[in-house]
Order: C-alpha cells, then sequence, then structure tokens
C-alpha cells in the first residue's frame, strides 16, 4: 500500500539526519562556539520540520534550513557581543572549564577558525556554505543576495587564501562520519 | 591538477575540523524531529534588563528629589517669625532677621487703589 504521508517523513527523518551535522560545521565555524552550534542546528532543523509537517517539504531542505541558521547564527553573534560582560561575570561566578573551552583547545579547530576569520565576511560566508554546508552555487548566491559567479570567486578566492593562512597540517587528523 | 589537490585538501582540512561527532548529529536531528525548541538564553538577558531597570529607577528618583529641593529652595528665603504691628492705618510687618514691610492705605485722590510694601 503506497502511503505518501508516511514516505515523506521518512524522507524528512533522512533530511534532517543529513542536515544535522552540516549544520553544526557552519555555525561552529562562524561562532566558535560548539553548544550554540547544537543550538542553532536544533532550531533551524526544528523548523523545517514544522514546515514540512504543515505546509510539506520546502522547494529545497538545505536552503530553507541554512536561510535560518544563518539568520539566527547572526542574532546569536549580535547577542553575545552585547551580553559578552554579563557572560564573562556570570561564567566566572560558575568555577570549571566549560564544554565549548575544552572542544576549542583542540589546536586543528583552533587553527581552522583563526584561519577562517581571517578571510573577508562575504568570502567566508560564501565558502562556509559551499564546502561545509554543501549547497550549489545558485543556492548560495540567493542566500548571500549574490550572484552565482562571485560565489564562485569568492570561494575560489577564499580557498587559495585559506591554503596560505593554514599552518602545515599536523597528524590526528579527524575524518568525517555522516 | 595541483590547483585540484590543494583545493581537496583546503575542503578537507576545513570539513574535518569542523565536524560534530555522531552523536551530537543525532541528538540535533532526533530532538528537531521531535519538535523540541531550544530555549534561548535568558538568564543573561533577564540580568541586562534588571540592570538597566535598576538605573532608570534611580535616575528617576533622582530626577524626583532634585526637582523637589529646587521648589523647596526658596522657602530658606521666607522669615522663620514674623511680627505684625499696627500703627493706625498703617501695618508693620516685621521679621525675625531684621527686615520689614509696611502696608499702608491707599492714597487719597489718585485713581487707583494699591499697596505698596517696601522691604527694608
Amino acid at each position: 500500500m503506497n502511503r505518501p504521508g508516511f514516505i515523506t517523513l521518512v524522507e524528512l527523518e533522512a533530511v534532517a539526519a543529513a542536515l544535522a551535522p552540516r549544520l553544526i560545521a557552519y555555525v561552529l565555524a562562524r561562532t566558535g562556539c560548539r553548544a550554540t552550534a547544537e543550538d542553532i542546528a536544533q532550531d533551524a532543523l526544528a523548523a523545517l520540520v514544522r514546515r514540512w509537517r504543515t505546509a510539506g517539504p520546502p522547494e529545497s531542505a538545505d536552503a530553507y534550513a541554512f536561510t535560518i541558521a544563518k539568520r539566527r547564527t547572526a542574532r546569536a553573534i549580535a547577542r553575545r557581543a552585547l551580553m559578552a560582560p554579563i557572560d564573562a561575570v556570570w561564567n566566572a561566578a560558575r568555577a570549571g572549564p566549560s564544554l565549548e573551552q575544552a572542544y576549542a583547545d583542540r589546536a586543528e579547530l583552533t587553527a581552522v577558525l583563526a584561519a577562517l576569520r581571517r578571510l573577508r565576511r562575504a568570502d567566508r560566508e560564501a565558502m562556509l556554505l559551499r564546502v561545509v554546508g554543501e549547497l550549489p552555487f545558485e543556492e548560495i548566491a540567493t542566500l548571500t543576495r549574490s550572484t552565482p559567479a562571485a560565489v564562485r570567486m569568492r570561494i575560489s578566492r577564499a580557498r587559495r587564501r585559506l591554503a596560505a593562512l593554514l599552518p602545515e597540517h599536523g597528524h590526528g587528523r579527524r575524518t568525517r562520519t555522516a | 591538477m595541483d590547483d585540484e589537490h590543494a583545493r581537496r585538501e583546503v575542503d578537507e582540512r576545513v570539513r574535518a575540523a569542523l565536524a560534530p561527532d555522531d552523536a551530537a548529529s543525532r541528538r540535533v536531528a532526533a530532538r528537531a524531529l521531535a519538535g523540541e525548541e531550544v530555549a534561548e538564553p535568558r538568564r543573561p538577558l533577564f540580568a541586562g534588563v534588571t540592570i538597566a531597570l535598576v538605573v532608570v529607577c534611580l535616575a528617576a528618583i533622582a530626577v524626583v528629589v532634585l526637582s523637589r529641593s529646587r521648589v523647596v529652595a526658596p522657602a530658606r528665603d521666607r522669615p522663620s517669625t514674623l511680627a505684625i504691628t499696627g500703627r493706625g492705618s498703617v501695618l508693620v510687618v516685621e521679621s525675625a532677621d531684621g527686615r520689614r514691610w509696611i502696608v499702608g492705605p491707599p492714597a487719597r485722590g489718585s485713581g487707583g487703589s494699591y499697596v505698596i510694601v517696601v522691604p527694608q
């Protein structure tokens, strides 16, 4: 028996599972905070799930989720900048290193984040959406209000600059598991 | 080919550094599918709003106190006690600090009716 609703829900689970690591990686690259990355990825996926269940799948689930993640990441960065002094006091009152700090201490992540931060904002955004988000050039262009040709140019420029900025690769490279 | 190799190397390195744990990815996907929303971190926001409210309240109190002190200030110039004596139709008002006011009847023959107050 053909059950389109059931098939759609199975598809949704597969899409969510495939999107989750890419969203987390994208937000982590922009915020440098693993906890924030997971929170924003979860929010973006929850919004996608709601949309899928109420009005059916969007034209591009990837673009839909990354649009939300991009907007919430910008908000989180702005909020963090505003609340930094209060957060500093709040965290000082609670002893012990945070999970984020422990993660950030990993040398390779720190090196990659530092190199990414030295890229131009538009170049970095385009490159992250392509390399980590795995979005097609056209969707990146729509997301960043640009053209596919400009996106290609930005990504190429970002890669060249990153190759020059990243230090020599040491041992212990992590492999991606999907 | 070298460019292609370098491109792949950079992409792979960025992906590998940022890749989350499988457990984290599964947890995030499962919670999203369960419809769980992440609560906004309200504690710092609450603290910020509280501090702003306290500052506004203190400013309001300061404004009220200052404005009252300005209104009350002229009262210091008023004499604390007044002695009023009558000499015929003339009233003499004398304060403890030596100032004196003389209140007389209106001058005859003139059209107006007025009082002359002369501080001395």
